[in-house]
Formats: C-alpha cells, sequence, structure tokens
C-alpha cells in the first residue's frame, strides 16, 4: 500500500478519514520518516514548502501518522506499508500515531 | 437462551470475601490450559487436563483479539486458528449461551477483515456474540464500521449492559479518547500516554447502570484493555479505571474479563477478579520482556498453539462459585 497526499490532500482510493482530491502539484524535494520500536524517527523534521514527507512503517505492529488538527492523516500502515503527504504551508504540524498516541511527531515548515 | 440455572449455583447473596491472594500461574501456562476455582473466597489454579470433566450449570465462552487481517510470524494464518478456536467451542460438552468477543476483531479496521470474522463465527453454536471494541477496530474511521456490524444494541460509544441468571454483565468501551490524548473528541485515541481510557459519558452511564441493583449481585464486566494497570510504559491499563472500579467496589462478586494484551495474567484486589485472555492470532511478551509489545515472532508452529486460545467461564454447581478456564488450541 502506498498512499500520497499534499497540502489538504490525500490519496482518494485509500482515503477514509476525509475526501480530498489528491495533489498533483510540483514536488521541490523528498524527506523520509520511519517507524521503529514504536518511534518516529526523525521525530522532529525540518524542511521547506513542497517537500514530500513519506513515513515508512518498519515495525510488525501497525502504526498511523495522524495530524492533531486533521490537516493530514494515514489509513493504518501495516509493515512495509507507506504514507506520504507534500506540505505546502509553513508552521509547525504535530502528528501522532492512533493506535499508540504517545507516539508523536512534528513537521516543522519554513 | 439456556433455562435458568438455580441461584445457588451462583456466589451467595452477601457472602464476605477476603482479600484474595496474587495468583503465580506461570507453570500452567505452558500446559493445555489453566482452570480457576473459588473456594471460600481464595483462588486456586491448576492444569486443565481434562476440559470436559468441568460441567458448570452456567458456562460462557470469551474469545479475544482476534486480529483478522494479520497474516506474520508468528502466525501468518489467523483466520485457521479462529477456525480451530470456533470447534473447540463447537465441541464443548455444554453448549454456551452467549460468547463474549473483547476487541481486536480485526487488525486495521478494514471491511473485509470484519466480513470475513462475522463469516467465521457464524458457525459458533450459540445464541448470542456480545463485542466490545479494541483499539484496531475503530482507530481508521472513528469505530464507524464497528458500531455498524457489531454495536447494534449498544449505547454511547458501544457500551452495554445485561442480566443473565441473576448475572449483571457490563461490556465497556475504554478505546475512547481521553481529555487528555492528542485529539480529544476524536474516537480511539486512548489517553495522553497511550493508556485505555472510559470517557465521563460512559462512566456516568455505568454508575447509573448499577445503581440499582443489590450489593449481592454477581457483576461480569468485559472489555478490551486491562482495567488494572498491567504495564502502563505499553498503554496496558486503563487511565480513569479507578473511576469505574469505585462504582463496583460495594459488590460482592466483580469479575473483569479483558483482552489486548495477548497472554493470561489474572490478579485479584479486594472482591474484583481481573483476568485478561489469550489472543486467538498471536502471543505478545510478557510485560516488559522485550523492547516493544509486538508480536513474539520467532515461535515454532507447535509452540503458537500453546499460547493463542480461549477463556471458558463458569458458575459451577459445587461449593466452588467460579471458575475461568483458559484453554490453548495445541
Amino acid at each position: 500500500m502506498f498512499l500520497s497526499g499534499c497540502g489538504a490532500s490525500r490519496a482518494s482510493s485509500t482515503a477514509k478519514i476525509a475526501n480530498h482530491t489528491p495533489d498533483e502539484g510540483p514536488v521541490s524535494a523528498e524527506i523520509e520518516i520511519k517507524i521503529e520500536d514504536y518511534v518516529f524517527v526523525p521525530a522532529e523534521a525540518t524542511i521547506a514548502p513542497g517537500t514530500r514527507v513519506t513515513w515508512v512503517n518498519k515495525d510488525e505492529d501497525p502504526h498511523t501518522a495522524t495530524s492533531t488538527d486533521d490537516r493530514f492523516g494515514s489509513d493504518g500502515l501495516d509493515t512495509g506499508d507507506k504514507y506520504s503527504f507534500v506540505f505546502r504551508e509553513k508552521g509547525d504540524f504535530s502528528y501522532y500515531c492512533a493506535l499508540h498516541p504517545h507516539m508523536k511527531g512534528v513537521i516543522k515548515v519554513q | 437462551m439456556q433455562a435458568p440455572i438455580k441461584d445457588e449455583s451462583l456466589p451467595a447473596s452477601g457472602k464476605e470475601y477476603n482479600r484474595r491472594e496474587f495468583l503465580k500461574c506461570a507453570a500452567a501456562w505452558a500446559g493445555t490450559g489453566i482452570v480457576l476455582t473459588a473456594a471460600g473466597g481464595v483462588f486456586s489454579s491448576c492444569d486443565l487436563r481434562d476440559p470436559g470433566k468441568n460441567t458448570g450449570t452456567l458456562s460462557f465462552v470469551q474469545i479475544s483479539d482476534t486480529h483478522i487481517g494479520f497474516a506474520k510470524d508468528p502466525n501468518p494464518d489467523p483466520i485457521a486458528t479462529l477456525e480451530a478456536t470456533v470447534a473447540k467451542i463447537n465441541a464443548l460438552p455444554q453448549r454456551p449461551p452467549f460468547v463474549i468477543h473483547t476487541g481486536d476483531l480485526s487488525h486495521l479496521s478494514k471491511a473485509e477483515e470484519f466480513d470475513t470474522l462475522e463469516q467465521i463465527l457464524k458457525s459458533l453454536k450459540t445464541e448470542k456474540i456480545f463485542y466490545v471494541p479494541g483499539e484496531h477496530d475503530v482507530f481508521v474511521d472513528q469505530g464507524k464500521r464497528f458500531l455498524e456490524r457489531f454495536g447494534k444494541g449498544t449505547q454511547g460509544a458501544g457500551w452495554q449492559s445485561f442480566d443473565y441468571n441473576g448475572t449483571h454483565f457490563v461490556g465497556l468501551n475504554n478505546v475512547v479518547a481521553a481529555s487528555s490524548g492528542p485529539t480529544p473528541g476524536s474516537f480511539a485515541n486512548g489517553g495522553s500516554e497511550g493508556l485505555g481510557s472510559l470517557g465521563r459519558d460512559q462512566l456516568d452511564w455505568l454508575q447509573k447502570d448499577v445503581a440499582g441493583l443489590s450489593a449481592s449481585t454477581p457483576i461480569v464486566v468485559f472489555t478490551h484493555v486491562p482495567l488494572w494497570s498491567v504495564y502502563p510504559q505499553w498503554g496496558w491499563g486503563t487511565e480513569d479505571s479507578e473511576q469505574a472500579l469505585g462504582y463496583l467496589k460495594r459488590f460482592g462478586s466483580v469479575t473483569v474479563l479483558n483482552g489486548h494484551i495477548h497472554q493470561v495474567l489474572q490478579k485479584t484486589e479486594g472482591n474484583v477478579t481481573f483476568h485478561t485472555a489469550r489472543s486467538t492470532a498471536y502471543p505478545q511478551p510478557a510485560p516488559g520482556a522485550a523492547p516493544s509489545p509486538g508480536p513474539m515472532k520467532d515461535l515454532p508452529a507447535d509452540r503458537l498453539k500453546q499460547m493463542i486460545g480461549l477463556t471458558e467461564v463458569k458458575y459451577v454447581e459445587t461449593n466452588s462459585p467460579l471458575a475461568i478456564i483458559d484453554t490453548v488450541l495445541a
């Protein structure tokens, strides 16, 4: 499963939390955040606007990357599943795992 | 439903229980199961070699953590192990009037996972199945699919109560969001540290639900996450469970059944017995025994079947009123 989204968008085929159209705009950079041993690595990432962030679940247990303000959010990511989102606006965007809420992270767009 | 049984097979009205000792059942877990019986208010345990010899007058079965959709080590086929569990239940000498599923029906809340579970459990020889959700059943869609399919007749976010043969059963949803969680008001996010949470609305309902009951009424509570603090570092506890247990303190016999941690653990505190059930899919490590609570991966097939299974609860028609029997698949 590979999900992608952008801005206030998400892949329509698998999006279940919100119904947005996919973002097909330009991507200036890419980073990957691993989900490993119940931790987002790195938990804090600083990026430029237009960067696509991809979360990859390396754990045996499923996880999510869920925005605290419903701006973005993955489905349940099983082992090896990925979810992407392109950040276009500046700001700090907090997220967590909906299955394990003690797992927290933040994307800083500057 | 099964014909009513005589009241004397249930714990005596107004009976005062002594503080029950914590049970160290580890030696029995590796066997074919455990029988726990209450005598004089103190539980004792022994290996279960022949479940057929335990013929109670009221019995029901608990299954938990079926995780349909999981397909990795140590169990690439949880459908087969659930089917084997159903076969074991259908072969019990006493047909259970109902079965309780204490959550995590699915692994990823997918519609097809719920479909598969529903299909398999249709072959259970019982009158009714009661469900409470686990966090795996509600985390994607705020519990919408779960409640549509399995929440019929429940209240609020899926809580419920019913009476059977003089015993009051309460099903609680403790995977609702807490005010301390990252997104208060949403569903399934639990407390701030990943603990289970009941929430104010459900606690208020519980208080009213048991208010009119006699203190001698046996209470059975079933829920997903333990109502006692098993290992908070892994989220194995419920942050507002003390309030719920406070409402149940006056009752002479309270049994709390849950799942979530995929292993048998039991303790007693006052008149409350806490019992966690095995998963039908895969075991998880003992509290703190691994870096994280993920599935125990490296298990040979024969070992796996000794670590998954079902729980049968009986009110036995002897001087030992309550028996909790854990049966493994091997």
